[in-house]
Protein backbone atom coordinates (compact mmCIF):
# COMPACT_ATOMS: atom_id res chain seq x y z
CA UNK A 1 0.00 0.00 0.00
CA UNK A 2 1.34 3.44 -0.72
CA UNK A 3 2.08 6.33 1.13
CA UNK A 4 -1.44 8.03 -0.53
CA UNK A 5 -3.09 4.69 -0.30
CA UNK A 6 -2.34 4.65 3.35
CA UNK A 7 -3.44 8.14 4.17
CA UNK A 8 -6.89 7.85 2.49
CA UNK A 9 -7.79 4.60 4.85
CA UNK A 10 -6.83 6.47 7.96
CA UNK A 11 -8.74 9.28 6.90
CA UNK A 12 -11.20 7.07 6.03
CA UNK A 13 -11.21 4.75 9.16
CA UNK A 14 -11.05 8.33 11.20
CA UNK A 15 -14.51 9.74 9.74
CA UNK A 16 -16.03 6.17 10.58
CA UNK A 17 -14.57 6.83 14.35
CA UNK A 18 -16.37 10.53 14.65
CA UNK A 19 -19.43 8.71 12.99
CA UNK A 20 -19.70 6.48 15.79
CA UNK A 21 -18.78 9.23 18.19
CA UNK A 22 -21.56 11.73 16.70
CA UNK A 23 -24.46 9.03 17.23
CA UNK A 24 -23.79 9.68 20.98
CA UNK A 25 -23.70 13.26 21.37
CA UNK A 26 -26.58 13.50 19.20
CA UNK A 27 -28.26 11.45 21.94
CA UNK A 28 -26.43 12.85 25.29
CA UNK A 29 -29.44 15.48 25.49
CA UNK A 30 -31.08 15.62 28.86
CA UNK A 31 -34.43 17.81 29.32
CA UNK A 32 -34.55 21.01 31.63
CA UNK A 33 -37.33 18.83 33.51
CA UNK A 34 -34.33 16.13 34.51
CA UNK A 35 -32.50 19.20 35.63
CA UNK A 36 -34.95 20.67 37.65
CA UNK A 37 -35.65 17.06 39.25
CA UNK A 38 -32.13 16.75 40.58
CA UNK A 39 -32.19 20.36 41.15
CA UNK A 40 -34.63 19.26 43.51
CA UNK A 41 -33.10 16.03 44.84
CA UNK A 42 -29.75 17.61 46.55
CA UNK A 43 -31.30 21.18 47.91
CA UNK A 44 -33.47 18.76 49.59
CA UNK A 45 -30.44 16.56 50.70
CA UNK A 46 -28.95 19.39 52.11
CA UNK A 47 -32.42 21.35 53.58
CA UNK A 48 -32.98 17.67 55.65
CA UNK A 49 -31.95 19.12 58.52
CA UNK A 50 -34.06 21.70 58.67
CA UNK A 51 -37.44 19.99 57.88
CA UNK A 52 -40.36 19.95 60.41
CA UNK A 53 -39.56 16.63 62.48
CA UNK A 54 -42.46 14.45 60.71
CA UNK A 55 -40.86 15.55 57.32
CA UNK A 56 -37.28 14.95 58.39
CA UNK A 57 -38.17 10.71 58.40
CA UNK A 58 -39.19 11.35 54.79
CA UNK A 59 -36.97 12.96 52.65
CA UNK A 60 -34.23 10.17 52.62
CA UNK A 61 -36.82 7.91 50.81
CA UNK A 62 -37.81 10.32 48.69
CA UNK A 63 -34.66 11.26 47.76
CA UNK A 64 -33.25 7.75 47.11
CA UNK A 65 -35.89 6.60 45.01
CA UNK A 66 -36.37 9.30 42.93
CA UNK A 67 -32.59 9.43 42.54
CA UNK A 68 -33.75 5.80 41.34
CA UNK A 69 -35.93 6.58 38.95
CA UNK A 70 -33.99 9.40 37.91
CA UNK A 71 -31.63 7.30 36.73
CA UNK A 72 -33.67 4.36 35.84
CA UNK A 73 -35.53 6.63 33.09
CA UNK A 74 -32.26 8.55 31.92
CA UNK A 75 -30.68 4.57 31.40
CA UNK A 76 -33.95 3.76 29.28
CA UNK A 77 -34.24 6.79 27.42
CA UNK A 78 -30.46 7.24 26.39
CA UNK A 79 -29.13 3.81 26.83
CA UNK A 80 -25.93 4.49 28.00
CA UNK A 81 -24.56 5.81 31.53
CA UNK A 82 -21.60 8.69 31.32
CA UNK A 83 -20.18 9.11 35.02
CA UNK A 84 -19.57 12.50 36.14
CA UNK A 85 -16.22 11.45 37.56
CA UNK A 86 -15.33 10.96 34.00
CA UNK A 87 -11.31 12.47 32.69
CA UNK A 88 -12.00 15.85 30.45
CA UNK A 89 -14.17 19.16 31.34
CA UNK A 90 -16.52 17.62 33.08
CA UNK A 91 -14.58 16.35 35.84
CA UNK A 92 -14.14 20.05 37.17
CA UNK A 93 -17.60 20.60 37.34
CA UNK A 94 -18.75 17.89 39.01
CA UNK A 95 -15.68 18.47 42.23
CA UNK A 96 -17.55 21.43 42.10
CA UNK A 97 -20.68 20.64 42.32
CA UNK A 98 -19.47 18.03 45.16
CA UNK A 99 -17.89 21.12 47.13
CA UNK A 100 -20.88 23.37 46.79
CA UNK A 101 -23.14 20.97 48.51
CA UNK A 102 -20.42 20.80 51.28
CA UNK A 103 -19.81 23.96 51.72
CA UNK A 104 -23.82 24.30 51.78
CA UNK A 105 -24.16 21.85 54.81
CA UNK A 106 -20.76 23.52 57.00
CA UNK A 107 -22.30 26.40 56.71
CA UNK A 108 -25.74 25.28 58.21
CA UNK A 109 -23.98 23.41 61.07
CA UNK A 110 -21.78 26.62 62.03
CA UNK A 111 -25.30 28.42 62.07
CA UNK A 112 -26.57 25.33 64.24
CA UNK A 113 -23.35 25.83 66.41
CA UNK A 114 -23.40 29.45 66.62
CA UNK A 115 -27.28 29.55 67.13
CA UNK A 116 -28.79 26.88 67.92
CA UNK A 117 -31.18 26.60 65.57
CA UNK A 118 -31.85 24.18 62.34
CA UNK A 119 -34.24 26.58 60.19
CA UNK A 120 -30.86 27.58 57.93
CA UNK A 121 -30.55 24.32 56.14
CA UNK A 122 -33.58 25.39 54.68
CA UNK A 123 -32.76 28.69 52.72
CA UNK A 124 -28.70 27.32 52.45
CA UNK A 125 -30.58 24.11 50.64
CA UNK A 126 -32.82 26.20 48.29
CA UNK A 127 -29.22 28.21 47.72
CA UNK A 128 -27.86 24.81 46.76
CA UNK A 129 -30.44 23.47 44.89
CA UNK A 130 -30.87 26.60 42.30
CA UNK A 131 -26.76 26.19 42.16
CA UNK A 132 -27.47 22.55 41.15
CA UNK A 133 -29.95 23.56 38.29
CA UNK A 134 -27.22 26.05 36.79
CA UNK A 135 -24.69 23.82 37.67
CA UNK A 136 -25.92 20.33 35.44
CA UNK A 137 -26.58 22.74 32.71
CA UNK A 138 -22.73 23.44 32.72
CA UNK A 139 -21.95 19.82 33.23
CA UNK A 140 -24.42 19.34 30.16
CA UNK A 141 -22.60 21.87 27.81
CA UNK A 142 -19.00 20.59 29.12
CA UNK A 143 -19.57 17.24 27.74
CA UNK A 144 -21.04 18.20 24.67
CA UNK A 145 -17.73 20.72 24.63
CA UNK A 146 -15.72 17.63 25.37
CA UNK A 147 -17.42 15.25 22.37
CA UNK A 148 -17.16 18.29 19.88
CA UNK A 149 -12.64 18.15 20.80
CA UNK A 150 -13.05 14.62 20.54
CA UNK A 151 -14.23 14.60 16.79
CA UNK A 152 -12.13 17.81 16.10
CA UNK B 1 15.58 -0.36 18.58
CA UNK B 2 12.06 1.81 18.60
CA UNK B 3 9.93 0.40 15.41
CA UNK B 4 6.98 3.07 14.59
CA UNK B 5 3.98 2.48 15.99
CA UNK B 6 1.57 -0.05 14.55
CA UNK B 7 -2.22 -0.37 13.69
CA UNK B 8 -4.13 -2.87 16.46
CA UNK B 9 -5.84 -5.50 13.93
CA UNK B 10 -8.59 -5.83 16.51
CA UNK B 11 -9.51 -2.50 15.20
CA UNK B 12 -9.33 -3.26 11.50
CA UNK B 13 -12.83 -3.79 10.73
CA UNK B 14 -15.56 -1.18 10.53
CA UNK B 15 -18.32 -2.83 13.44
CA UNK B 16 -15.47 -3.30 15.88
CA UNK B 17 -13.86 0.38 15.59
CA UNK B 18 -17.16 1.82 15.80
CA UNK B 19 -18.08 -0.35 18.26
CA UNK B 20 -14.82 0.96 20.46
CA UNK B 21 -15.35 4.14 19.30
CA UNK B 22 -18.50 4.78 20.73
CA UNK B 23 -17.70 2.86 24.01
CA UNK B 24 -15.10 5.00 24.56
CA UNK B 25 -17.50 7.79 24.41
CA UNK B 26 -19.45 6.85 27.51
CA UNK B 27 -19.04 4.94 30.40
CA UNK B 28 -21.51 2.17 29.85
CA UNK B 29 -23.53 1.45 26.38
CA UNK B 30 -26.27 -0.95 25.76
CA UNK B 31 -26.16 -3.48 23.76
CA UNK B 32 -29.46 -2.96 21.71
CA UNK B 33 -27.97 0.57 21.18
CA UNK B 34 -25.22 0.13 20.14
CA UNK B 35 -26.45 -2.91 18.24
CA UNK B 36 -29.28 -0.62 16.49
CA UNK B 37 -26.67 2.34 16.03
CA UNK B 38 -24.31 -0.02 14.17
CA UNK B 39 -27.22 -1.56 11.77
CA UNK B 40 -26.21 -5.24 12.47
CA UNK B 41 -27.67 -8.35 14.08
CA UNK B 42 -27.58 -9.65 18.09
CA UNK B 43 -25.40 -12.54 16.51
CA UNK B 44 -22.51 -10.34 14.28
CA UNK B 45 -22.50 -8.00 17.11
CA UNK B 46 -21.58 -10.63 19.65
CA UNK B 47 -18.90 -12.43 17.74
CA UNK B 48 -17.18 -9.22 17.39
CA UNK B 49 -17.74 -8.70 20.90
CA UNK B 50 -16.68 -12.17 21.82
CA UNK B 51 -13.28 -11.35 20.30
CA UNK B 52 -12.77 -8.01 21.81
CA UNK B 53 -13.39 -9.28 24.83
CA UNK B 54 -10.85 -12.36 24.51
CA UNK B 55 -8.09 -9.74 24.40
CA UNK B 56 -9.60 -8.07 27.66
CA UNK B 57 -11.08 -4.68 25.70
CA UNK B 58 -14.42 -5.40 26.43
CA UNK B 59 -16.24 -6.71 28.94
CA UNK B 60 -20.29 -7.35 29.73
CA UNK B 61 -22.60 -6.35 32.53
CA UNK B 62 -26.45 -7.40 32.76
CA UNK B 63 -28.55 -5.39 34.84
CA UNK B 64 -32.19 -5.26 35.56
CA UNK B 65 -33.45 -1.82 34.50
CA UNK B 66 -37.19 -0.61 34.00
CA UNK B 67 -38.00 -4.43 34.38
CA UNK B 68 -36.22 -5.59 31.73
CA UNK B 69 -33.04 -7.65 31.65
CA UNK B 70 -30.30 -5.30 30.17
CA UNK B 71 -26.83 -6.26 28.58
CA UNK B 72 -24.59 -3.38 29.21
CA UNK B 73 -21.23 -3.39 27.46
CA UNK B 74 -18.17 -1.12 28.06
CA UNK B 75 -14.23 -1.16 27.83
CA UNK B 76 -11.61 -1.85 29.96
CA UNK B 77 -9.14 0.35 30.89
CA UNK B 78 -7.09 -1.92 28.55
CA UNK B 79 -9.31 -1.51 25.75
CA UNK B 80 -9.73 2.33 26.02
CA UNK B 81 -5.64 2.77 26.08
CA UNK B 82 -5.31 0.48 22.87
CA UNK B 83 -8.12 2.85 21.32
CA UNK B 84 -6.54 5.86 21.95
CA UNK B 85 -3.73 5.01 20.23
CA UNK B 86 -5.21 3.36 17.54
CA UNK B 87 -6.78 6.76 17.11
CA UNK B 88 -3.60 8.78 18.03
CA UNK B 89 -1.47 6.37 14.76
CA UNK B 90 -4.36 7.30 12.39
CA UNK B 91 -3.77 10.68 12.76
CA UNK B 92 -0.10 10.37 12.76
CA UNK B 93 -0.64 8.51 9.37
CA UNK B 94 -2.88 10.96 7.88
CA UNK B 95 0.09 14.29 8.81
CA UNK B 96 3.09 12.23 8.40
CA UNK B 97 1.95 10.48 4.85
CA UNK B 98 0.96 14.42 4.20
CA UNK B 99 5.57 14.48 2.89
CA UNK B 100 6.47 12.29 0.95
CA UNK B 101 8.88 9.35 2.69
CA UNK B 102 11.28 8.57 0.04
CA UNK B 103 13.20 11.36 -0.61
CA UNK B 104 13.84 10.64 -4.58
CA UNK B 105 10.17 11.06 -4.69
CA UNK B 106 11.14 15.09 -3.96
CA UNK B 107 9.65 17.48 -1.17
CA UNK B 108 12.30 16.25 1.27
CA UNK B 109 15.15 18.85 1.99
CA UNK B 110 17.17 17.21 4.76
CA UNK B 111 20.67 16.75 3.75
CA UNK B 112 20.63 13.00 3.08
CA UNK B 113 17.70 13.20 1.15
CA UNK B 114 20.23 16.17 -1.03
CA UNK B 115 22.76 13.49 -1.25
CA UNK B 116 20.51 10.91 -2.71
CA UNK B 117 19.27 13.08 -5.48
CA UNK B 118 22.92 14.41 -6.51
CA UNK B 119 23.91 10.76 -6.67
CA UNK B 120 21.36 9.33 -8.94
CA UNK B 121 21.86 12.92 -10.87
Amino acid sequence: MDVQQQRDEAQRTLRTIHDAEQIIADRAHWPIGYHAVCALLVGLMVAMPGLPRELRGMAPIAIVFGALALKTWSDKRHGFIISGWRRGRTLPISIGLVGVIGVGLVCGLLAKLRYGVWWPFLPIGLTVGIATFFISLMWERALHADMERRRG
Amino acid sequence: MIGPPAIDALFSTPVRIQLAAMLASVNEAEFALVRDSLGVSDSVLSKHLRQLEEVGYVKRRKGASGGHLRTWLALTREGRAAFREHVAVLEQLTKASLMPLDPRVGGDSSPQAETIRRREQ
